[in-house]
């Protein structure tokens, strides 16, 4: 049962048309949809999970940040990418707003060096979801924006816009917790704590982290710190450990990869994309599903694109149920007729119906029309 | 008239206790056009209400939105059955305005005619599925009954369970032949009648009282 009314919970099986007409249940037309074995979580519940970490009020702000993300860019989102991501290098950036990507800004510090600079970089993540949030586009030109990490960054930049400062103040702060930081990252916060456990597995991320990225993120670092500082004010166990050790690759959870994946993957994006929109049961088939946080994201856009196939066959469903010969000559298909909840009530010679959806809307506006 | 009142006792046990106490039945009237649909219903309606359902005519599609007269009540044996009668737009699989040139109908009328019978069939099929609890199904017993629309409306009639009467109408034409109908749908009770003559009208409130009462 992949979709489910966001307003009373109420499930519907794949491809099933009874949604096309509203929640039978409520009436209620926002549903999300989950591939198949995972269970049904509030949207920004699911979101907020990874962020957990994060007391309260930050993981409700990247909830609602992630899923204005998924939304607006819900592309970039897509699972697939995310395990495709390829490029230790890059994934320092952190790129999109995922809780996913938190640790490995994590790591891109701890790889750099400086004890502090672990702290720092769980506090970007939490800032750059923000930050992330307020901006639609956000989650791609963070990552676009990542990248840039390794190569030397203009100040101006990131000063500039206040939307993808967030994206840059992750990298930043996390790049600048190498050293100067140490006063600023003093601050670490309660809520850091939460992400300590997320911390190992930046830690892990430091590997692949590049160095050279944390050299040049130096010079940012500084201009970020001050939006670091607030919220950390020391540094806790797990986070010095994610600092001071390194894990083996094998160690890893699929989350660096993931991370890393989003660089590269907007790219290759469109195709996911694509084969989603023309599949509705390839969107189950991802990998994705392994990915608990996956699912709930990534799988959304792509229930709106299953919706459209849908909704597109079904109006062809209608209009086979009356075929317009020409003007003024019809066949009638008189089983569909009899099939349909809804019936016709006014028919153009353009081929267009308006059609009454039970209990759902007003035939008599819709004669008008 | 004897037989025919005995077969009417014999499924009125039946029927009737199914039926007993209830609200009156929605009852649609259906068939394919021209089998005298519209002339059945005025005449039941008139025969009881004294008021008509809608006008009749020799140009098919003519009744092209179903018309409900409700609260017929039909007096019988001494007690009364109440029902909602629903004559719908004839069923057909197809329809073609050029037809209606044939009636002296301007184009422009016949096409829009044959707009508003389709959206007239389909609102017949929507009733059929949603708000009828019982069917007088109507046929020329001129014509030949095994046709596509037939043998579907009868199916998904009995698929739904609802209980159905057979009428084989305009017996007063000559070309007319109801063995040809019984014997199309040996399942169902038919029974002659014409509508536009009043033929066998008493029959007909028997069985409507039988079945749908």
């Amino acid at each position: 049962m992949p979709h489910q009314c966001t307003a009373c919970g109420y499930t519907f099986a794949d491809g099933s048309k009874e949604m096309l007409g509203g929640c039978p249940e409520c009436g209620g037309n926002k549903f999300q949809f989950q591939p198949d074995g995972e269970g049904f979580d509030d949207p920004e519940e699911s979101d907020s999970p990874p962020e957990s970490a994060d007391p309260g009020g930050a993981a409700s702000t990247v909830g609602r940040a992630a899923t204005k993300v998924r939304d607006l860019v819900s592309g970039e989102e897509a699972p697939d990418e995310r395990n495709e991501r390829n490029d230790p290098d890059d994934s320092v950036d952190a790129t999109s707003g995922d809780e996913q990507t938190d640790p490995l800004s994590a790591d891109s510090p701890s790889d750099t060096t400086p004890p502090s600079a672990s702290v720092s970089a769980t506090t970007d993540d939490s800032t750059r979801n923000e930050g992330e949030s307020t901006s639609g586009t956000g989650t791609e030109t963070a990552d676009s924006d990542m990248p840039s990490a390794d190569a030397p960054w203009p100040d101006s930049s990131d000063a500039a816009d206040p939307i993808r400062r967030g994206g840059l103040n992750e990298d930043g702060s996390a790049i600048t917790d190498d050293d100067t930081r140490d006063g600023s990252d003093a601050t670490p916060s309660a809520t850091d704590t939460p992400t300590a456990g997320e911390q190992p597995d930046g830690a892990d991320d430091g590997p692949t982290a590049d160095a050279s990225t944390a050299d040049e993120s130096e010079t940012d670092a500084d201009i970020i710190d001050a939006d670091a500082d607030r919220e950390f004010d020391s540094e806790d166990r797990a986070q010095a450990s994610a600092r001071s050790d390194v894990v083996s690759d094998e160690e890893l959870p699929d989350t660096d990869e993931t991370a890393d994946a989003e660089e590269t993957a907007s790219p290759e994006q469109p195709t996911d994309f694509d084969e989603q929109s023309d599949d509705t049961d390839g969107l189950v088939d991802g990998d994705d599903r392994p990915r608990p946080s996956d699912g709930r994201v990534v799988s959304e856009p792509s229930e709106d694109e299953t919706d459209m196939a849908e909704l597109r066959e079904q109006l062809n469903d209608q209009f086979e149920s009356i075929k317009i010969v020409e003007p003024g000559q019809y066949e009638l298909n008189l089983m569909e007729l009899y099939d349909r909840d809804e019936y016709i009530i006014a028919l153009r010679e353009n081929g267009r119906y308006v059609i009454q959806m039970p209990e759902e809307w007003l035939g008599d506006r819709d004669i008008g029309e | 008239m004897g037989l025919l009142t005995n077969i009417k006792s014999s499924i009125s046990t039946v029927t009737s206790s199914l039926f007993a106490g209830s609200e009156p039945k929605r009852i649609g009237i259906y068939g394919p056009p021209n089998a005298g649909k519209t002339t059945l219903a005025n005449r039941i309606a008139r025969d009881w209400t004294g008021d008509a359902i809608g006008p009749e005519s020799h140009v098919p599609h003519e009744t092209r939105r179903a018309r409900r007269k409700e609260d017929v009540e039909i007096k019988r044996d001494g007690r009364t059955v109440s029902i909602d009668i629903v004559d719908t737009p004839g069923v057909t699989t197809k329809i073609d305005y050029e037809e209606f040139l044939e009636h002296d109908i301007e184009k422009e009328d016949a096409v829009r005619r044959s707009r508003e019978a389709t959206e007239g069939v389909a609102e017949a099929m929507h009733w059929l599925r949603e708000d009828v609890d019982g069917v007088i199904y109507v046929l020329d017993a001129t014509t030949d009954p095994f046709t596509q629309v037939n043998t579907m409306l009868i199916g998904i009639i009995e698929s739904q369970d609802l209980p159905v009467l057979i009428l084989a109408n305009k017996t007063d034409l000559e070309d007319a032949s109801v063995k040809r109908i019984r014997d199309a749908f040996p399942q169902h009770e038919t029974i002659p009648l014409s509508a536009l003559e009043g033929d066998n009208m008493d029959e007909v409130y028997d069985k409507i009282a039988e079945y749908f009462g």
